[in-house]
């Protein structure tokens, strides 16, 4: 679960203080798929990038699974992220230099995470990359990326997930692909799951909607489902991740 | 962790193999220098090592410049008892007079038979020794033959005796170097020897006992007692091992110098590193952000890129090694007339090993700073609408941090020199001087590039373009231009200082610069000499007396020279000094201290002293030295200090007697004539030899030949030191041109998609090289005019001049040869077809 009490987030620019976030308060229940909205400059990516604590607030506190993020030095945070959460960015942000498969086995080996090729492979197959492992970003499409950058994100089984604008960059039918297997994984492995998203398309797939303008929480909605959570129509449905 | 550090450096390593090549290039060239010099000095003393034995043709011997006294021939007829083999050697330098008339200095020698104990004479034709030898005739080298005109079978006349030239001289095993070049060898019997009349104790001749010990015995302890049975006398005890002495240490001390420059072109090498790592790290800026998203710490992305760097510190000081190694014979052939035997290739542990670990530390030291900075990456950077740009450093904290890397570069550039050369003054002014010139050169070329920004734009396209060129990120124009200018500057600066310090020695003809020199005229022959200057309208000469002797104590207390440690203090109390004596100053002589004469109120011997002597040994007037002349003590207070005008070309000595002292002690007449045309010079020695024939004359422009020689020798030896500098500047250039071939081909293929031609874009390319090199090429010329100017005028206090055509094509040279790089480096950019370039964005 994510806590976040009285947070905001001041800049300077120019000369002047400018307030992204206003005291802003937000709690996301363990499991949750949250998206959310708002135009640009609304200070959903820095809300997102406090979550991921890779900024620091001016103010308030984040608690993320128990752990109060703002008390963390950049180290402490650094080994945070590592272990609680899993990043899908808009424009993939592959390491160009790596193969697919070590793209993805980077936050294990990180972890020092005994079979980390193992579980490399693992994903990528989940992720329908199995016989691309070993082409490097540029040699794979933009969904291919992105799929790429989904499997890296879950590669530790983080119990969050953060993911920016993730279908941003990729065409509508690809974009669908993605946030179908984003979907589905959310389902299967219970992840806590943060969506920064303009396209009101992608944000209908989440649980919640929360829309942010000028720097504060406009509205705070459940997302009506007629049925079940919209099935993985296109593309081959994700095998199942477990969580540990 | 160390499993993720490891792992990602050999990905990362793995993706930009063809960009680390080049840095570990910039390694290899700063390292390839000091490997080749080090390399070069093992197997020289492995080779001086291995043929000790031949260099002395001897295990040991006994040497005096006065003939033996009976105590030192009974201690080496003692060992002879033993079982050991004598041979007796008389070297002296004399006038060899060909049936044609014409004379020419030699360097003549007579030995016993037996010689030579160790090695072998090669004659042509070939033949023993002492079958072509008897005494009667000689065996002399072919630069005799070559300059007199003759060949074997020919008479030649030394002193009163005529020889026949029985065979060239091929190989002596023991023969001085580069005395060849001088005064050839002439080699004779004792007996011939005896009868040319020159060996007398008034002449200088130089005596040696050689002798090769009994198999078994121990060479040490039998030089050791035979030092001790000769002790007090003026003879030296040598063993083979300290054969050519001279010539040794000038070569050790050569290597060392040598090693500094070679140290530069670390230092460049450094310099490219830190520089080239600093662009590396700005292209991997997101992708570092996104391993620190991913839970990476500061701590091992830093790890991650040592682990880099020192890879590439390893491989690149090994191809440094191997490059050295390859090249060391180049300076074996470059300095091959200075060495005393032959040096072919060899591979030097310690030369590799010393690469190794310099070119590691120092790819190490200079990438530290570029990568401290990884541990700073925001990784919020990653979120592309990130507001927060990093707050500017504060200007006076990037002079702070710059000031502190060329302080960090300049301590350790000091410690290295420190740990070759072994003298502190030399290793604080070689790191502060390389410190001071680097960063002059780096404002030089920063205030340069900041000029240029305020300068008009040009209306020409190519010239405007091509000037953007140098600001566009990634750029490296600053460390191109320190180390283009830097090696230009190495270059340029030996030239200017050999020019100048040549034209100095060879700018002899002020008219009363003594052209010719005279030894061994007796005392009852200087009105006979006389009498000649004047038949060949020469103004009377002074006849100076000569005693040689060696400092024995300093206010009393004996000189330990075996517990003195290294340097200048034991060089110049192991030196034999010629002292005079007279009552007046010469010209150019000035008296600082005290009062030049007999001063009353001091007892006995009165001496007065140069002030470099006095300066170098902390002595003060009033004082007392004690000179060791032949064996007998004298004990002389100084009365004055004199500074001297080395330069005049006079007789100057150091130490000048008052009269009283000296004239009863062992000594030989000298006088120097100025006589400035050749020929007159030639008929002059002529008729001294006719008439006066073991008077031994040496024209000025015989030794001024020699010192010419080793001039260009070392000059030469020098630029080729200089060359590993260029190479690393010119990978610097390329390493720079590969870091930003993204946005030149980006750029090209802009330019050529609106139209322009492959040539335009060529010109464009050609204008930035141009301007990068011209600039490097300037600051180098500009710092090698200050620094030649300083040497010439400060330190050798000669006359310096500009002469503009050297420096126009030292920086014309230099200006082509970065252009023809940078060109050549980025043909493929001009060739690549704008719409491959363009699909692949």
């Amino acid at each position: 679960m994510i806590e976040l009490l009285h947070l905001t987030k001041r800049a300077r620019t120019g000369g002047r203080e400018l307030t992204i976030l206003h005291p802003l308060d937000l709690f996301v229940p363990r499991g949750q798929f949250v998206a959310v909205m708002g135009p640009s400059g609304s200070g959903k990516s820095t809300l997102l990038g406090l979550l991921a604590g890779l900024d620091a607030p001016s103010g308030g506190e984040i608690r993320m699974n128990g752990e109060n993020l703002t008390r963390m030095n950049e180290d402490q945070l650094a080994r945070f992220r590592g272990r609680t959460i899993g990043f899908v960015f808009q424009s993939f942000q592959l390491i160009p230099t790596l193969t697919a498969q070590e793209n993805v086995q980077v936050p294990l080996d990180i972890q020092g995470a005994p079979g980390a090729a193992r579980r490399a492979r693992e994903l990528l197959r989940a992720v329908g990359l199995a016989n691309r492992a070993r082409h490097y970003p540029a040699q794979l499409s933009g969904g291919e990326q992105q799929r790429v950058a989904v499997a890296r994100a879950f590669a530790c089984r983080p119990p969050v997930l953060l993911a920016d604008e993730p279908t941003g960059n990729l065409d509508s039918a690809t974009g669908a692909r993605i946030l179908d297997l984003l979907t589905a994984l959310h389902r299967d492995s219970g992840v806590t799951l943060v969506l920064v998203t303009h396209d009101e398309a992608v944000a209908r797939a989440a649980q919640r909607i929360v829309h942010l303008k000028d720097g504060a929480i406009e509205a705070d909605s459940a997302v009506a489902r007629a049925a079940a959570p919209r099935p993985a129509s296109r593309g081959r449905p994700a095998r199942k991740m477990r969580r540990p | 962790m160390i499993r993720f550090v490891l792992a990602m450096t050999w990905r990362e390593a793995r993706a930009s193999w063809r960009r680390l090549i080049l840095f570990a290039l910039c390694v290899a060239a700063g390292v390839g220098g000091l490997v080749a010099v080090q390399s070069f000095a093992d197997t020289l003393e492995a080779a001086i090592r291995s043929e000790a034995r031949t260099l002395l043709a001897a295990d040991l011997a006994l040497e005096s410049g006065y003939p033996f006294t009976a105590g030192e021939q009974a201690a080496v007829t003692a060992l002879a008892a033993r079982g050991a083999q004598v041979v007796r050697s008389a070297e002296f330098l004399s006038m060899a007079r060909a049936p044609s008339g014409q004379v020419l200095l030699v360097d003549a020698r007579s030995v016993s038979a037996g010689y030579p104990l160790y090695g072998e004479v090669l004659l042509d034709p070939p033949g023993p020794l002492f079958r072509a030898l008897t005494d009667d005739t000689v065996v002399v080298q072919s630069g005799l033959l070559y300059t007199l005109g003759l060949k074997p079978g020919d008479s030649i006349k030394l002193g009163r005796k005529t020889f026949r030239i029985a065979a060239e001289l091929a190989r002596e095993p023991d023969s001085p170097v580069m005395m060849t070049n001088v005064a050839p060898r002439v080699l004779m019997t004792e007996a011939g020897g005896e009868a040319t009349g020159l060996i007398t104790a008034m002449s200088r001749v130089r005596f040696a006992l050689l002798v090769r010990l009994p198999a078994g015995a121990d060479v040490k302890a039998e030089a050791a007692a035979l030092k001790r049975a000769v002790s007090g006398g003026s003879a030296r005890v040598v063993t083979y091992d300290q054969a050519q002495p001279a010539v040794s240490r000038f070569l050790s001390q050569l290597t060392r110098y040598l090693n500094l420059i070679g140290l530069i072109s670390l230092l460049l090498g450094g310099i490219g590193i830190a520089g080239a790592l600093r662009a590396f790290i700005a292209q991997r800026m997101d992708a570092i952000a996104v391993l620190k998203c991913l839970g990476a710490t500061g701590g091992q992305i830093f790890a991650m890129y040592v682990a880099q760097a020192a890879l590439l510190g390893v491989a690149g000081s090994l191809a440094g090694a191997a490059l050295g190694t390859a090249t060391q014979w180049i300076l074996a052939r470059l300095l091959a007339d200075l060495l005393p035997v032959s040096v072919g290739f060899g591979v030097s542990a310690l030369a590799v090993g010393k690469g190794l670990l310099l070119g590691t530390a120092t790819t190490l030291w200079f990438a530290l700073p570029p990568l401290w900075q990884v541990r700073g990456v925001a990784p919020a950077r990653i979120l592309r609408r990130a507001v927060e740009a990093a707050p500017p450093v504060a200007p006076w904290r990037r002079a702070g941090l710059w000031l502190a890397a060329a302080a960090g570069g300049g301590v350790l550039m000091g410690a290295l020199a420190y740990l070759e050369v072994r003298a502190l003054d030399v290793a604080v002014i070689f790191g502060v001087g390389l410190t001071a010139t680097v960063l002059a050169l780096l404002a030089a070329a920063q205030a340069l590039l900041a000029l240029l920004t305020r300068l008009p734009k040009p209306r020409s396209f190519a010239l405007r373009q091509g000037l953007s060129g140098l600001y566009r990120p990634g750029n490296q124009s600053g460390p191109v231009m320190v180390a283009l200018g830097l090696a230009t500057f190495l270059l340029l600066a030996v030239v200017l200082i050999q020019k100048d310090l040549l034209r100095q020695v060879t700018l002899g003809s002020a008219p009363d610069q003594p052209t010719l020199y005279f030894i061994d005229i007796q005392p009852d022959q200087r009105d006979a000499f006389q009498e000649i200057l004047k038949a060949h309208g020469v103004p009377p000469a002074d006849i100076l007396p000569v005693v040689r002797g060696r400092v024995y104590a300093l206010n009393g207390r004996p000189v330990a020279l075996d517990a003195l440690p290294e340097g200048e203090r034991k060089r110049i109390l192991s030196y034999e000094f010629p002292f005079t004596y007279r009552a007046t100053l010469q010209p150019g002589e000035q008296v600082l201290e005290g009062r030049f004469g007999i001063d009353p109120r001091v007892q006995g011997p009165q001496v007065s002293v140069a002030d470099w002597w006095m300066n170098a040994l902390g002595m003060k007037l009033g004082d007392t030295v004690t000179l060791d002349i032949e064996g007998v003590l004298l004990r002389a207070t100084i009365t004055s200090i004199r500074q001297v005008d080395w330069a005049n070309r006079r007789a100057n000595f150091s130490f000048v007697f008052m009269p009283g002292a000296l004239e009863k002690a062992p000594q030989i007449f000298y006088a120097a004539v100025a006589v400035p045309e050749a020929s007159a010079r030639a008929a002059l020695e002529r008729a001294l030899v006719a008439k006066l024939p073991n008077v031994t004359g040496i024209d000025v422009s015989v030794v001024l030949r020699l010192v010419q020689q080793v001039l260009d020798r070392i000059a030469v030896v020098i630029q080729f030191m200089a060359v590993f500098s260029v190479a690393v500047g010119l990978v610097i250039l390329l390493g720079a041109i590969a870091t930003t071939k993204y946005e030149r081909l980006r750029e090209a293929v802009l330019l050529k998609t609106l139209g322009a031609t492959r040539w335009a874009v060529a010109r464009v390319m050609a204008v930035e090289y141009g301007v990068l090199g011209g600039l490097s090429a300037a600051v180098g010329a500009v710092a090698a005019g200050g620094v030649s100017w300083g040497l010439v005028t400060r330190v050798f206090e000669g006359r310096w001049d500009f002469s503009a055509p050297v420096y126009a094509a030292g920086w014309a040279l230099a200006t082509a040869v970065i252009v023809a790089t940078g060109l050549a480096s980025s043909v493929d950019i001009l060739m690549k077809k704008p719409l491959a370039v363009l699909r692949e964005e």
